[in-house]
């Protein structure tokens, strides 16, 4: 009870916000996908995913594997196989849908109208073919056909299948109260079971019951008769009673009070599932068991005194040990870690500064072990300009025979940026090594001008080179002391 | 009192016009100067050997080969007697400083630098006073 008590009491506002909202992102998403297939395929792949980590945790190598495998696939075939229903979700929907609102899960279909309307297609021995999708998106199985877009009403049902008119032949879509589609053609059922006399609206209302789960109702031309099909059944309706009594059934419509009772309750029921859900989730990544994890982060210097330099550091990096779950310090990126070192109370020269607490910035969920090193030597110093002489640096060896008497540098000085101090001690700046071997004349070469130590700058980068002429004379013979 | 001033006056006065004498690491020629002008650094110069008071090859570039190499600095006038330094310095870092008197009325001087392997690379000799006022910057390459 006190480690329960303790876990709460440990959430900073910011973890429950966490929770909040992510809890809230998977509400949405159910909102959005319930009903249709996909949701189920997703509660299938959470199902497999729960398996996995059962697996996992008792060691089944290949059977983790597999369920992991499984879990790929099944992802890939959400998207391939339901495209049509993950599309139907997101078209026609404003943003504001996406993080407000309920919609409706059925739309309101007028059955008495349908019922009113079949009624007298069949007294009127008008063939009728009526499609009422469901759940499962008939885009895939009905073809052809001319989009409709109308308000449903007796009226427009009947000029829809009246002889004369060009459409009759086919079948109608409605969903809600709009009719979708007229003249729209439906695949012919191939069960040789069928009853004899069944024409081909017959057929073609069992091929799409077959296939998806739609009410379709089909009214007979010769006989007047009224049948409904859904999945594999078929329902010979004996008057409208009946019709209206199957297609409640079979539609699952429900007392408007009662159905928005209903569908509260499973709302709730799916939102205090996602807060569970989450929490569960946050708390494993989050309050796992404890992983240390030592990680190298550069150093940020911040608050450097104006018009001062940072000229060197002990250390450019420093090796920070963080605490926290095994999930949350495996998914720990460079970019998350922040060490920054306060300059703001250091003068010119050399500074030991101490990284406090407060200037590392962890990711949330972990927390700061040690530091190393936490003293670091920062040199700063004031920016200055020094005309500087320039000397010649000779390297190899000059021939035996000769002598190098001259050397002059043009320019023979130039004008180093650098810190005031480094500077104070500099009365000479070098060219890059140049060889004697090759001398065996006066003459002129260039060399470029070497910066030690590297902080140091050139105020005239266009003159990196220097000249140096140098005279060079044959090494006097020794005298003998035979000599006269 | 008087005696010993009698003995100044004829000490100058007797005094033959010039002599050399031997100082450290240097020789002196002396003529008479007035004593109120500073003393002027006339010539300065690297060479690989001292020879009957006169350097010997000049250069600005010597062989590590050579293990030794002088500092010649030559005073005239040298109104009063004083020191002055040669400091030898070896990329920027003060290796030695050598302190010689120089005397009236000229003056001759010289300092020597023993060469081990490691001192290859750029040097300077500051020729400066005893007030670190500096005559003259030498500079100069060691090399293998």
């Amino acid at each position: 009870m006190t480690a329960v008590t303790d876990l709460v009491t440990s959430l900073r506002w910011q973890d429950i916000l966490d929770i909040a909202l992510n809890s809230y992102i998977l509400f949405r998403l159910y909102v959005l996908f319930r009903g249709t297939n996909v949701i189920r395929m997703l509660l299938a792949i959470c199902m497999l995913w729960v398996l996995k980590r059962l697996a996992v945790s008792l060691g089944l190598i290949v059977t983790s594997w597999v369920i992991q495998g499984i879990i790929a696939v099944a992802a890939l075939i959400i998207i391939i196989v339901f495209r049509n229903e993950i599309a139907g979700v997101f078209q026609g929907r404003n943003m504001r849908s996406f993080f407000w609102g309920m919609p409706q899960r059925h739309l309101q279909t007028p059955i008495d109208v349908i019922v009113e309307s079949v009624d007298e297609l069949a007294r009127r021995k008008l063939g009728a073919l009526i499609v009422l999708p469901l759940t499962v998106d008939t885009g895939e199985a009905v073809h052809g056909g001319i989009q409709w877009q109308g308000k449903l009403s007796q009226e427009m049902l009947l000029s829809i299948f009246w002889h004369g008119s060009p459409v009759h032949d086919g079948a109608v879509v409605i969903r809600g109260d709009q009719v979708l589609r007229v003249g729209a053609i439906l695949p012919l059922s191939k069960d040789a079971d069928l009853p004899s006399h069944f024409g081909t609206r017959h057929r073609a209302a069992a091929g799409l019951a077959e296939q998806t789960d739609a009410i379709i109702i089909v009214v007979s031309e010769e006989r007047g008769e009224i049948s409904v099909f859904k999945d594999t059944a078929t329902i010979a309706i004996k008057d409208s009673r009946h019709l209206s009594r199957v297609l409640h059934e079979q539609m699952g419509a429900e007392s408007g009070k009662k159905a928005l009772k209903g569908q509260g309750f499973e709302l709730a029921a799916a939102a205090l599932g996602c807060l569970v859900f989450i929490t569960a989730i946050w708390f494993s990544f989050a309050r796992g068991v404890e992983t240390l994890a030592t990680l190298e982060v550069p150093v940020e210097f911040t608050n450097r005194p104006s018009g001062m330099k940072l000229f060197s550091a002990s250390v450019s990096s420093v090796k920070v040990q963080v605490s926290g779950s095994g999930s949350l310090i495996r998914s720990i990126r460079p970019d998350q870690l922040n060490v920054r070192l306060n300059l703001a109370n250091t003068i010119p020269g050399s500074n030991e500064v101490s990284i406090k607490r407060e200037g590392i910035v962890l990711p949330p969920g972990t927390s700061l072990k040690q530091v190393e090193p936490e003293t670091l030597v920062v040199n700063l110093d004031v920016r200055a300009e020094k005309q500087l002489p320039i000397q010649p640096n000779w390297t190899g060896k000059l021939a035996p025979e000769l002598i190098m008497t001259e050397t002059s540098v043009s320019p023979p000085q130039t004008e180093i940026i650098g810190g005031n101090l480094t500077l104070r001690d500099l009365h000479t700046i070098y060219t890059e090594a140049i060889p004697l071997d090759t001398i065996s004349a006066s003459g002129t070469t260039e060399a470029g001008i070497m910066l030690l130590p590297s902080s140091l700058e050139l105020a005239d980068t266009s003159h990196k080179k220097v000249e140096i002429s140098y005279t060079v004379q044959r090494r006097p013979a020794a005298v003998s002391p035979d000599d006269p | 009192m008087r005696v010993f001033i009698v003995k100044l006056f004829l000490l100058f006065v007797l005094l033959p016009p010039a002599h050399f004498a031997a100082a450290e690491n240097g020789q002196i020629q002396q003529e008479q100067h007035p004593a109120n002008l500073e003393a002027r650094l006339v010539k300065a110069a690297m060479a690989e050997s001292i020879d009957g008071l006169s350097p010997v090859n000049e250069a600005v570039v010597f062989s590590i080969d050579l293990r030794s190499l002088v500092c010649f600095s030559e005073f005239n006038p040298v109104p009063a007697p004083s020191v002055i330094y040669h400091k030898w310095y070896h990329r920027g870092v003060l290796i030695a400083q050598k302190q010689l008197t120089i005397k009236p009325p000229r003056w001759s001087s010289f300092s020597s630098m023993q060469l081990r392997d490691n001192d290859i690379g750029p040097w300077q000799v500051y020729i400066t006073d005893d007030q670190g006022t500096i005559y003259e910057i030498l500079r100069f390459s060691i090399t293998e």
